[in-house]
């Protein structure tokens, strides 16, 4: 399930290489702190979301990977959990906090993180998580937009695989 | 599931799995062919394992050829008819050794992959195949495997003993890389096994490297010999293999007779090579066989133990000793505990 539509095969692309935002695919970015200064690249290869490598030569307060979520996603009212399951690994062990981002109305956002990190380790691991909207108050049950965001270390290296990331609603 | 939870789930699907992107124009290039490599499989009266494998072999449809050897099973083996199938025989088993290197004979295909007819392929050997067709030239690819045992811990992949090499080697991920020379001693140091390589057929051909005729241990030749004889090596993250472990059953792995003691036969080529070689695979080298005789240890019967030390001291004493300055230089610890096994208590 690579990112793109036809697998790279290991061909690798520069992030951050104009700016502190690359886009991997529409609706698919990783934003970093503009105060860091990042090098590294990725590739989507054949049967993998996303593999990258990251050197922070100047470290930063944060970095995420951002996925836009659906329209649907705006109205939550008749959901009652909203689950991550996740497939990573990475060479050092890496804690991932994974929030979903509620665009505001009169501006902003407002974060609603999962309860556990993702723990990615070198050998790959499986993560599932949910929340439930009816326990978050500070939720909104409708917001302009939605993104999942995966907050990846913002101040040291990393070589990170997403093996495969499903996001499903009940 | 609501309709709107659906919809959710189906839009983030399209996004994650089929999002159409600019593709710039190295991009436009086609993708390189897969490699279609051989497939050698040696089989001792396992014809159901055989058959689960054969069918997931041929149902991938990633092997331009399928050798496998039968070594002395009751009844003998039949194959499925089918274009790039082969069936070799010996009337009386010969171990597993000596089959992959009758079957290796037969290979007509430039690359090869040997397998256990109790190991099971993964759905991510086509992708690395496909990887492998864009790689270039290289002498062998090893892959990750899953094991019997790490699953039954909830984890997904293969043991510690052999992670921890992958990961001081820095390739713990990455689905293709090419494994720096200098990182070799390190991963030559993870489990011997035939089955988590891909190989170029005229390296091993061309340096005369093959298994051992042992009843145990001869995958080591094979394994060790490519690693000091090779020019390029990649390293793939993806787990290609699945392989099952009872510890009761009539594995190799589980044999505690005489037939132990062969590991020293099994290791001689391999020192020999190494005699040129530097410091580095020496040391490697060195940790490998002291860590492999106590492993055998708790393997072989308890009345053949102390005729298993007392061969160690021996083949210590004829192939590492002259080593010795140099691992001194390098792992003054690692020459302090090789000295101590040269000495074997009565």
């Amino acid at each position: 399930m690579p990112l793109r539509e036809r697998a790279d095969y290991g061909i690798a692309e520069p992030l951050f290489s104009t700016s502190n935002s690359t886009g991997l695919a529409p609706g698919v970015m990783l934003h970093l702190d503009p105060e860091a200064r990042f090098s590294g690249t990725w590739s989507s290869p054949d049967g993998r979301l996303v593999e990258m490598h990251t050197e922070a030569t100047r470290p930063g307060a944060w970095f995420g990977l951002h996925i836009a979520l659906p329209g649907e996603a705006a109205d939550l009212g008749h959901v009652r959990w909203i689950g991550i399951v996740a497939r990573t690994s990475a060479l050092h062990a890496a804690a991932i906090r994974v929030g979903l981002r509620s665009g505001l109305a009169e501006g902003g956002f407002q974060d609603s993180f999962f309860g556990r990190h993702i723990l990615s380790q070198p050998r790959q691991s499986d993560h599932h998580d949910l929340l439930c909207p009816a326990d978050l108050p500070d939720l909104p049950q409708r917001a302009d937009w939605r993104e999942l965001v995966l907050f990846l270390p913002p101040a040291a290296p990393l070589d990170w695989v997403l093996h495969d990331l499903r996001i499903y609603a009940l | 599931m609501t309709g709107v939870a659906r919809r959710l789930l189906r839009a983030v699907r399209r996004r994650l799995s089929r999002s159409r992107y600019a593709i710039d124009a190295a991009r436009r290039a086609p993708p390189p062919a897969a490699l279609r490599p051989a497939l050698v499989i040696p089989v001792h009266n396992d014809a159901d394992g055989l058959a689960r494998l054969l069918a997931q072999a041929r149902a991938m449809n990633c092997f331009a050829q399928i050798v496998v050897v039968d070594d002395g099973s009751t009844p003998p083996v039949t194959l499925p008819e089918g274009p790039g199938m082969i069936l070799l025989r010996h009337d009386h088993a010969k171990g597993g050794g000596v089959a992959r290197n009758l079957g290796l004979t037969a290979v007509t295909e430039p690359h090869v992959l040997f397998f256990d007819a109790d190991d099971l392929l993964t759905d991510e050997l086509p992708r690395l195949l496909t990887a492998l067709g864009g790689a270039g030239d290289f002498d062998f690819c090893q892959f990750k495997y899953a094991d019997s045992r790490v699953q039954a811990e909830a984890l997904r992949g293969h043991p510690d003993w052999d992670e921890v090499f992958w990961e001081r080697a820095g390739l713990s991920v990455g689905h293709l890389r090419d494994a720096p020379p200098q990182v070799w001693p390190v991963l030559a140091q993870t489990a011997n096994y035939p089955w988590n390589k891909v190989y170029r057929t005229g390296f091993l051909r061309d340096h005369d490297i093959g298994c051992a005729a042992t009843q145990v241990h001869q995958d080591i030749p094979l394994h060790w010999l490519g690693y000091l004889a090779a020019d390029r090596i990649l390293t793939s993250d993806r787990i290609c293999a699945w392989h099952h472990v009872n510890a009761a059953g009539g594995r190799l792995t589980n044999r505690s007779g005489p037939e132990r003691l062969e590991v020293f036969d099994a290791l001689a080529p391999v020192m020999v090579a190494a005699d040129a070689a530097d410091p580095d695979w020496q040391c490697a080298l060195s940790t490998f066989v002291l860590g492999l005789i106590d492993w055998g240890e708790g393997q072989i019967a308890p009345e053949l133990r102390s005729e298993l030390r007392h061969r160690e001291a021996a083949f210590l004493s004829a192939t590492v000793a002259p080593w010795l300055p140099a691992i001194e230089g390098a792992d003054a610890g690692l020459a302090q505990r090789i000295r101590t096994r040269m000495e074997p208590s009565t």
